[in-house]
């Protein structure tokens, strides 16, 4: 139950985010209540401390959380850990959740959604929020179980690995879905199948050197001359 | 009048889900799109829309304190503006295109807006000393992030909208512009695979089996 309100909570914990204390609000916010409903108290000067700087990735915060209270309880210095676990999983969720796992439940979702876009959607919900949620819901208890050993965990899963994984399986599936959109979207001849094989080498030509808005600005405003010259 | 209140708080629920709260992904283009497509009954074309600025959206990764472009943004004026039927051929499709890709810049720079009330607020709330209010920052947070939707996200789209159909009038129109949009998706998709990590061989290896495998099964 203490789990499921704390994943309740960190869903806003990143409201306040500011260029001053960063996400330092939130976790203030989270930690308050987090040691209120632990019966755990917290020193004024230590509590007010926590309002200061801090930043790491909203997904993965609850890890640091439990890992704060548990080494507080012990009499260790919670801090440090904080200090250096929040960078790390900063850098591994934003590794993982947003590099990784959103193309993952996109190319199931866009090869779904070809057939039925409410289902296709439904399946982009259900597979990213299974992680988003596990990882929110599991955190808490996890990092009170495991106080500062908690990257242990991390690394027992192979955590740091799965983004490049995720990534393989989601090329596989970009190719599935391009090939099947391809020959349920356009009229299939060789002339079209050169130009839509033109348009994917022009896409990863481009993606070395340009930002993606302006690769598709100029492949826009290219297209548009020859479609207005021919009056389409 | 439901198709407009429906639509003015799914603006607000865009930008609390991408900015401030839940991260459910209910703001991710493709989701968004296909919303709109249900609320004015255009779902599949909508759809199309939506993969375009998801694929945008997903090669531009969040890191750490950097604000992404507002791909949601994106797919909720481009939806809207398919929508509204008023797309009718291929250079009308770009003209709207590049319209919206445009506005999601002064759109993104909304966000910067918040954090920075974000800030005014923490720091005044940081004077009261003991009486420091956590949840009070994370209420207002929520609620300055479901204005930003509901003000910048609609009146960004009413001028857009005014723009497209002014330059509209002067473009040929009426042909079938969805086999340009596949080869819009096609092209985007050369930055995905760009994008995604791993052994160069084996990418595109395994692209070319998915490929094979999406042509001869589906």
């Amino acid at each position: 139950m203490k789990s499921l309100i704390t994943l309740f909570k960190s869903l806003f914990y990143h409201a306040g985010l500011n260029h001053e204390n960063m996400q330092g609000t939130g976790f203030f916010y989270l930690l308050k209540d987090a040691a209120k409903r632990n019966g755990v108290e917290i020193d004024s000067a230590v509590l007010e401390n926590q309002r200061k700087y801090f930043h790491t990735h909203p997904f993965l915060v609850n890890f640091i959380l439990g890992m704060w209270l548990t080494e507080y309880k012990n009499g260790s210095d919670p801090e440090t850990f904080k200090k250096a676990y929040s960078s790390a999983f900063g850098a591994l969720g934003d590794s993982f959740f947003w590099h990784s796992l959103r193309p993952f439940s996109f190319v199931f979702a866009a090869i779904t959604g070809t057939v039925d876009p409410f289902l296709g959607i439904m399946i982009y919900l259900l597979t990213f929020n299974l992680f988003h949620f596990t990882f929110l819901f599991t955190g808490y208890s996890l990092g009170m179980e495991l106080g500062r050993d908690v990257i242990v965990w991390f690394n027992r899963i192979g955590f740091n690995k799965w983004p490049e994984h995720f990534d393989l399986v989601s090329v596989f599936f970009l190719g599935v879905f391009l090939a099947y959109i391809f020959k349920t979207g356009a009229e299939i001849s060789v002339d079209v199948f050169f130009i839509a094989a033109g348009y994917l080498a022009m896409g990863l030509i481009m993606a070395k050197k340009l930002d993606i808005t302006l690769g598709l600005m100029i492949n826009l405003i290219l297209s548009g001359i020859i479609f207005f010259q021919l009056g389409v | 009048m439901t198709q407009l209140i429906l639509l003015l708080a799914f603006s607000g629920i865009i930008t609390v889900d991408r900015a401030a709260g839940f991260n459910t992904m209910i703001s991710r283009p493709l989701v968004v799109s296909v919303i709109i497509g249900m609320i004015f009954g255009s779902v599949e074309l909508c759809f199309l829309g939506g993969l375009i600025f998801e694929i945008i959206g997903l090669v531009d990764v969040p890191v750490g304190t950097r604000i992404a472009r507002d791909d949601s943004f994106g797919a909720y004026a481009f939806s809207l503006v398919l929508s509204y039927h008023a797309v009718t051929g291929m250079s009308n499709f770009i003209l709207a295109l590049m319209l919206v890709i445009i506005f999601t810049y002064p759109v993104t720079m909304s966000v910067h807006i918040c954090r920075k009330i974000n800030k005014r607020l923490y720091l005044r709330e940081l004077t009261k000393g003991d009486r420091f209010n956590a949840a009070k920052l994370v209420k207002l947070g929520l609620l300055f992030h479901f204005g930003q939707g509901l003000v910048v996200y609609n009146l960004a789209f009413v001028i857009i909208y005014t723009l497209y159909q002014w330059f509209a009038a002067y473009l040929p129109g009426n042909d079938n512009f969805i086999p340009y949009m596949v080869f819009t998706i096609i092209f985007l998709s050369g930055f995905l695979l760009r994008f995604l990590s791993g052994n160069s061989y084996v990418k595109y290896l395994l692209f070319l089996g998915g490929v094979l495998v999406g042509w001869a099964v589906l």
